[in-house]
């Protein structure tokens, strides 16, 4: 086996959807915004700053960078305030807000709720339905200028099964500015993208929703919600009950809850870091 | 960033687009996905460029952060793939004898991530050992044994495919 082996079952190669002009805009804004937004990291050295800077303490008593973010890594870091809640305080508060707005949303006499393998965390961990937990990883620097981890958001999900709904239905409860920070944009060239509509409330809260088509036949509603207080919210429901990634047959025509019901989860009230 | 580094900046990923796209579309088989994840790499480069341009192995730099990029993603949890089925134990020989490349990428995409990422980066990046063992920041010992387990899942399901023919 060799290279040659594999170019050949790859085939032709489409064209390119990477946007290299795009990304090198985009790099440029977000270093004029770092700037503007910590002029004190431009007099004094960025790298050494942004360590002290960001020492900020995350729930649960963590720092978010894990003793400091080394350098570029510090860009990876949520813009967003701290919390004021622990994270035991956070994931209760918020698993019950998503099992009321999800239950309030399906025939309740027909319906099972059980836990899904799309919210195992770490691997191998299985959560009750509706069950947020905190995923945390300190950012790493891989002494080469690459960053590994940052991981820093709440997250959830139930398999809902019945006559009328099989599927599942997750939420990711994030700082804005992390590493969960929800889509605010239609991009092009996202996965398996088939469908995206991007639209801004009165109070400035940006909702995009996103139909993701897998390769098996497994749907994907998403709703990517970005809230002025700083949260992000992540909510979507694939027409399987474990992990729409699976490589499983879709096990409902469509997932179980609409774009429209994933909006309103997300929009919630009570879906927020900041009560 | 000087306007100077970005040219080459340019320059250096529009030169390396073609093999870094075949290579994110092994890992994902899904040419959406394989551009998501070069685009996320050539970000992140973009932001060490001044650092990373005067590396002796950027190359191996640069692919090290695809690969990173790719398991990171596999490991969040609303992204996270499961292998189809446990992959059975095997032999270590190094023979490399899949012949029918019919379904060669069904075959690659039925791994586990890790063992995907290390036949890729052998077989097809054509890294020793010890670059593989780089990239993915594990020993030598883990790579000589997903090399192994990997290349004789897909001789085992390969000879499968065939006999079901």
């Amino acid at each position: 086996m060799d290279k040659t082996l594999f170019d050949e079952a790859i085939g032709t190669v489409p064209p390119s959807t990477v946007d290299v002009e795009g990304i090198i805009a985009r790099q440029r804004r977000a270093e004029r915004f770092r700037l503007s937004a910590h002029p004190w990291a431009a007099a004094a050295g960025l790298a050494v700053v942004a360590v002290g800077a960001a020492a900020v303490l995350a729930p649960g008593g963590t720092t978010d960078a894990g003793g400091g973010p080394p350098g570029g890594c510090g860009s990876l870091l949520p813009t967003a305030p701290p919390l004021a809640e622990d994270e035991t305080a956070v994931s209760a508060r918020l698993s019950r807000v998503f099992a009321k707005a999800v239950e309030g949303m399906v025939p309740l006499g027909s319906t099972g709720f059980g836990p899904t393998s799309a919210a195992d965390y770490p691997v191998g961990t299985r959560h009750r339905p509706f069950e947020f937990y905190h995923a945390f990883s300190p950012i790493a620097d891989d002494d080469q200028g690459g960053c590994s981890g940052g991981e820093d958001h709440f997250a959830g999900g139930a398999a809902l099964s019945g006559k009328v709904v099989n599927g599942n239905v997750t939420a990711v409860v994030s700082r804005l500015g992390g590493h969960a920070t929800p889509m605010a944009e239609c991009a092009a060239g996202s996965v398996e993208l088939t469908g995206c509509e991007r639209s801004t409330r009165s109070d400035g809260t940006v909702v995009v929703v996103t139909t993701i088509a897998g390769a098996t036949g497994v749907r994907t509603f998403r709703a990517d919600v970005t809230k002025p207080d700083g949260t992000g919210v992540i909510v979507q429901a694939a027409n399987v009950t474990t992990d729409g990634k699976s490589a499983g047959a879709p096990e409902a025509a469509e997932p179980p809850l609409t774009h429209d019901q994933l909006v309103r989860v997300a929009l919630d009230p009570g879906m927020t870091l900041y009560p | 960033m000087k306007r100077s580094d970005e040219a080459e900046y340019r320059d250096y990923v529009t030169t390396r687009m073609d093999p870094l796209r075949r290579t994110a579309y092994l890992l994902c088989r899904d040419w959406h996905l394989a551009d998501d994840l070069v685009s996320i790499s050539i970000t992140k480069l973009y932001r060490h460029w001044p650092r990373a341009k005067g590396m002796e192995h950027l190359d191996a730099y640069v692919r090290r952060i695809l690969f990173r990029t790719w398991l990171d993603e596999k490991e969040r949890p609303w992204r996270r793939e499961e292998p189809a089925e446990d992959v059975p134990e095997g032999t270590t020989t190094p023979a490399m004898g899949v012949e029918d490349r019919d379904g060669l990428l069904d075959l690659l995409a039925a791994l586990p991530p890790r063992q995907r990422a290390t036949v890729v980066l052998r077989v097809y990046c054509d890294l020793s050992v010890e670059a593989t063992a780089e990239v993915l920041g594990c020993s030598t010992g883990t790579v000589k044994s997903h090399t192994a387990r990997g290349l004789d899942a897909l001789r085992a399901r390969a000879a499968g495919a065939r006999a079901a023919d």
